[in-house]
Order: C-alpha cells, then sequence, then structure tokens
C-alpha cells in the first residue's frame, strides 16, 4: 500500500497539522508543490504552512474538480467556478491568499475575478468598507485609537 | 488582509476607471493599483507595436504611464498613416463636391427661374411676425446672395453646355 501512495498519492498537511491524502496529478496543480515534486525535495508528506485545514480542503476540492473536468464542457467547469467562489469574505480573502502562495493559477484566476466584479463601479466608501472592514472593527473597539484613526491613512 | 500582489490582480480585473478610483482607497491600494499588473492587462495587447511604431518617442517609466501617453492620440509609422487618411478623406470631398455641382446643374436646368423669383418672396411672407430687423435685412441681403448663385449656375453651363441654355438663363 505504501509503495502506491508513494508512486501516485501526496500528503499534504495543513498548518493545524491535519493531512489530505490527495493524488498527485491534484496537488501539482499548485506551482510551489509541482516544484516541491520535481525537485524531489519532497517526502510523501508535503507541509503547506499558513493554510488551515478548512480552507486547505476548498483548495484540494477546487483542484480535484478542474483536474477531473478537463473534457468535460467548459460552461459546467464555469458554473461551478461561479458557485465555488461564491463565499463570505473572510474565507475569500483566505483562499484568494493560499492560492496565491500555493501559486494555484485557475483558482486564484477564478477568485480575483469575482472579488473584481464585487468593486467593479463601487465608490471608495464602499471599498474601504468591503476590503477593510475587518480591520476597522478591531480599531474601532478602542475609543483611545479611533481618534488616531480619524487622521491616519487607511492601512 | 490581502497581499498587494493579490490586490493588484484583482484590480486588474475591473476597468482603468475602478483602478484609478481604488488609488484613494488606502496608500497599500495605491502602490498596488499603480503597479505593472494592473496596467499590463488594462493595456491593449498590441501596446508594445503601438509604442514603438510612435513617431514621436514616449516618455514613461511604468506602464500606468503608457496607458496615460495612448490616451492621447500619437503619430505613428512615420506619420503616413495619417497622409493616407487625409487623402483619403479628400477623394470623398472632392466626390462629394462634384455630386452637389451635379445637382445644382439639374435644379437649373429644369425650373432655375422659377425658384429663383419665388424663394425671397416667400421669405419675406414667413417672417413678418418676427420683428422689423429680419424682414428689413432680407429683402436686402437675398438678392445680392442669389445674385452670386445665378452668376455661378452661367459660368459653369456656359463653359460646358451649348449656347442655347445659356441664352435662357440670362434672359431670365
Amino acid at each position: 500500500m505504501s509503495s502506491s501512495l508513494e508512486k501516485n498519492m501526496l500528503i499534504l498537511r495543513s498548518s493545524d497539522g491535519e493531512e489530505f491524502i490527495v493524488p498527485e496529478v491534484v496537488a501539482v496543480m499548485s506551482k510551489a508543490i509541482k516544484n516541491m515534486v520535481e525537485d524531489e525535495c519532497a517526502s510523501n508528506t508535503i507541509p503547506v504552512p499558513n493554510v488551515d485545514a478548512n480552507i486547505l480542503a476548498m483548495v484540494i476540492e477546487f483542484c480535484k474538480k478542474h483536474d477531473e473536468s478537463e473534457a468535460e464542457a467548459a460552461s459546467d467547469l464555469k458554473t461551478f467556478d461561479s458557485e465555488f467562489v461564491n463565499r463570505g469574505q473572510e474565507a475569500l480573502y483566505d483562499l484568494i491568499t493560499a492560492a496565491n502562495f500555493r501559486d494555484v493559477k485557475e483558482l486564484l484566476d477564478a477568485l480575483c475575478q469575482n472579488v473584481a466584479e464585487m468593486i467593479k463601479g463601487k465608490s471608495v466608501h464602499h471599498i474601504r468598507i468591503q476590503f477593510l472592514g475587518y480591520q476597522l472593527f478591531e480599531i474601532l473597539t478602542s475609543n483611545f485609537i479611533w481618534n488616531i484613526w480619524c487622521d491616519r491613512d487607511f492601512d | 488582509m490581502l497581499l498587494e500582489d493579490c490586490v493588484s490582480t484583482i484590480l486588474s480585473n475591473t476597468s482603468p476607471l475602478d483602478a484609478c478610483r481604488s488609488l484613494s482607497v488606502s496608500s497599500s491600494f495605491r502602490s498596488a493599483a499603480n503597479s505593472d499588473i494592473v496596467w499590463e492587462r488594462l493595456l491593449p495587447f498590441d501596446y508594445e507595436d503601438i509604442v514603438s511604431r510612435s513617431v514621436t518617442p514616449l516618455k514613461f517609466s511604468s506602464k500606468k504611464e503608457i496607458f496615460v501617453c495612448l490616451c492621447d492620440p500619437i503619430l505613428t509609422d512615420g506619420g503616413n498613416k495619417l497622409e493616407k487618411e487625409t487623402i483619403d478623406l479628400t477623394l470623398q470631398r472632392d466626390v462629394a463636391q462634384s455630386q452637389v455641382q451635379d445637382l445644382l446643374r439639374l435644379v437649373g436646368d429644369e425650373d432655375s427661374m422659377v425658384g429663383l423669383n419665388n424663394y425671397p418672396h416667400l421669405r419675406v411672407q414667413k417672417s413678418p411676425d418676427s420683428g422689423n430687423a429680419t424682414s428689413k435685412a432680407s429683402p436686402s441681403s437675398y438678392p445680392h446672395f442669389l445674385d452670386v448663385g445665378v452668376r455661378a449656375f452661367d459660368r459653369s453651363l456656359s463653359s460646358r453646355q451649348n449656347g442655347a441654355l445659356h441664352h435662357n438663363c440670362f434672359d431670365g
């Protein structure tokens, strides 16, 4: 069993220690992992730091679907993509960070396209709330910092 | 918070207007929106070709500045393109002018006398309500204008048409 696992399957370990057994063809959709496999610097288990189990599962789901349906109609894949990226803000940003860090081009394109649609034609105020809302909430809980925030650059 | 590269990739999927608007969102957005990742995608796909064909060398230090340069019209291909377009336009204008001349000749053949006599009269009848100034001005200005028109007709007719028609026009 272990030899077959070595040949075609890889184990990805998320930042919080959970392990996923993934076919190699799916795992190498991430350029970063592909480089590691090609350089043979990876053993069976590949650590994926900065990506927790929840997000890693989503990324693997996306890659599996894209690997399976390579021959399928492009319209089916498009429907899947649009449903896949239809998530809450926080998950969306975590996914983008993961896709960027692991270099999964298809996923990054689909996600960025989705977020771009959200900010198209929107006002500066709207974009600020959308992108920096979470940060602002943290800052606003402190009245002292509120005064500083009024003068600061939104960053 | 998203990395700057990610924000740039997102902005490259929007429009130039959205990219410029997001300059004022925050300082990290500003540097993301100024990056070449964004403007590479927003420029036309053959922008390098266009820039290399420009007559006056464009001055730029980033992809965004290329975009700004290309917003103004530029001469390309040593200016020959414009020359060719000018020639085309001149040809079109000449064709249009000769068509107008043909039309005028046709009108002159059929009922030039009726038109010439009636037109100023009609004009005066129409405009008494609009005040004294116009009704006084029109009789003095219109015959003069028509005079020029008749002379122009005669010259073109006398040079190209037979004597009979020429006399006909003059007698009227």
